[in-house]
């Protein structure tokens, strides 16, 4: 098979399940704005044809998302440029035609921004992958940079997807959910785990870093902050503020065994 | 491993025989290296240069055919990429591109971009450039 006819069959196939899912879930999603999806009518309006035709496109372009991701340079800019800008034009549609902007086009901006945010916190997550490659590469062959103080420069990109993904991912949560109990199992339980996984790459590619465990709470207290800030919600941090401090200590210790024990196999 | 050098006038050229209980994708590596270090012939200006691997710092092709590189200047040769890349020991050089091979051991800093594309500084401060297709050739050349 060419890699042209993998690349169009690897885009139907996830674009077909995507698609699906997006027919799934995406009412379900709207039921947070109004219900007009649910209850357009048993014949079926125009309205409603169009939001399960954008339902079905969204969900697609989903499917296909890692794809834009897959090459590097230009290309890779440009094809990310490209699925951004559709997705943006389809949710953008499915706003305006069910009216979950609510008539405002600044809430309409602050959608599409938080769209931009999301695609920056997935590339940040490939861009953080690729950089452990390269500092497993330049470890085998003897030219890694000398390690910073406590291992700042290193924990930084870390830092910086663990404060956009607990942005992202508390701001969803309780989006979704005024009453608050989806955000607060999201919060309690997403944003934990992504602290510990971040410490345990970084500790499989850097060894411990003591930085990590004091800018990784930062980062959690900054991206919780930001979400508590915009939806003006009544929430305080707690005894659960040192949990992400805590976890990142573990993980990023477990990522540093891991190391040693791949060292003295190498051995 | 118990290496042993014997001293015989009468062969008209080096002879290395490998002994081994088996044939291990070590031993397999060592064979290889100790057969394809043949050094290179490049042309430059009309005349014939052998040139040591261990000089090379890189192979690229620019339209007009192989060039190879060293710190002391550029040469033409006549083998194509794909041939250089089965010939050269995988354990010194490795493809970083469609049209460039380099030698590792020239390799003295790796850098990220934003875009993921990879820059490689070799001896002399020569840059090339190499994509996330490619990588893992690097990755296999280095045993990451």
């Amino acid at each position: 098979m060419t890699e042209e006819k993998y690349s169009l069959r690897q885009h139907i196939i996830r674009g077909g399940i995507g698609g699906a899912l997006g027919l799934l879930i995406l009412p379900r999603f709207g039921e947070m704005f109004n219900s007009i999806i649910i209850d357009a009518g048993e014949g079926g309006t125009p309205a409603l044809i169009i939001s399960y035709i954008l339902c079905f496109v969204i969900g697609a372009l989903a499917g296909i998302a890692t794809l834009p991701f897959a090459d590097t340079g230009k290309e890779l800019v440009v094809r990310s440029v490209i699925h951004y800008a559709l997705t943006a034009l389809a949710f953008s549609a499915i706003c305006l035609v069910n009216g979950w902007n609510r008539g405002r086009w600044d809430t309409l901006l602050f959608f599409i921004g938080m769209l931009a945010v999301f695609y920056l916190t997935i590339w940040l997550a490939r861009w953080i992958a690729w950089l452990g490659e390269i500092s497993d590469i330049r470890e085998k062959l003897g030219i890694k940079p000398k390690r910073s103080p406590l291992g700042i420069v290193e924990a930084l990109p870390y830092a910086v997807l663990v404060l956009l993904t607990s942005f992202i991912v508390s701001y969803a949560g309780y989006a979704l959910d005024r009453t608050g109990w989806v955000g607060s199992i999201i919060t309690a339980i997403i944003i934990p785990a992504g602290v510990f996984w971040n410490g345990v790459v970084l500790g499989k590619h850097n060894g411990f870093t003591p930085a990590f465990i004091v800018i990784a709470e930062i980062a959690v207290i900054v991206g919780l902050g930001i979400t508590i800030f915009a939806l003006r919600l009544n929430l305080g941090f707690g005894w659960g503020a040192a949990i992400p401090a805590a976890l990142a200590l573990i993980g990023n210790l477990a990522g540093a065994a891991i190391r040693k024990s791949k060292e003295k196999r190498a051995e | 491993m118990k290496v042993e050098f014997i001293k015989s006038p009468e062969l008209t050229e080096p002879e290395i025989t490998v002994r081994a209980p088996e044939l291990t994708p070590e031993i397999s590596k060592l064979i290889a290296s100790l057969t394809s270090d043949e050094p290179i012939r490049g042309w430059h200006g009309g005349e014939v240069e052998i040139i040591p691997l261990a000089d090379i710092l890189r192979f690229y092709t620019d339209g007009k055919g192989v060039s190879l590189e060293t710190e002391k200047g550029v040469y033409s040769v006549r083998e194509r990429i794909y041939e250089l890349e089965e010939r050269l020991p995988k354990s010194d050089f490795v493809r970083i591109s469609n049209s460039e091979i380099v030698n590792i051991r020239r390799i003295t800093a790796i850098d990220l971009s934003f875009t993921g594309t990879v820059r490689l500084t070799l001896t002399g401060g020569r840059l090339v450039f190499s994509s996330r297709r490619y990588i893992k050739k690097l990755k296999e050349a280095v045993g990451v």
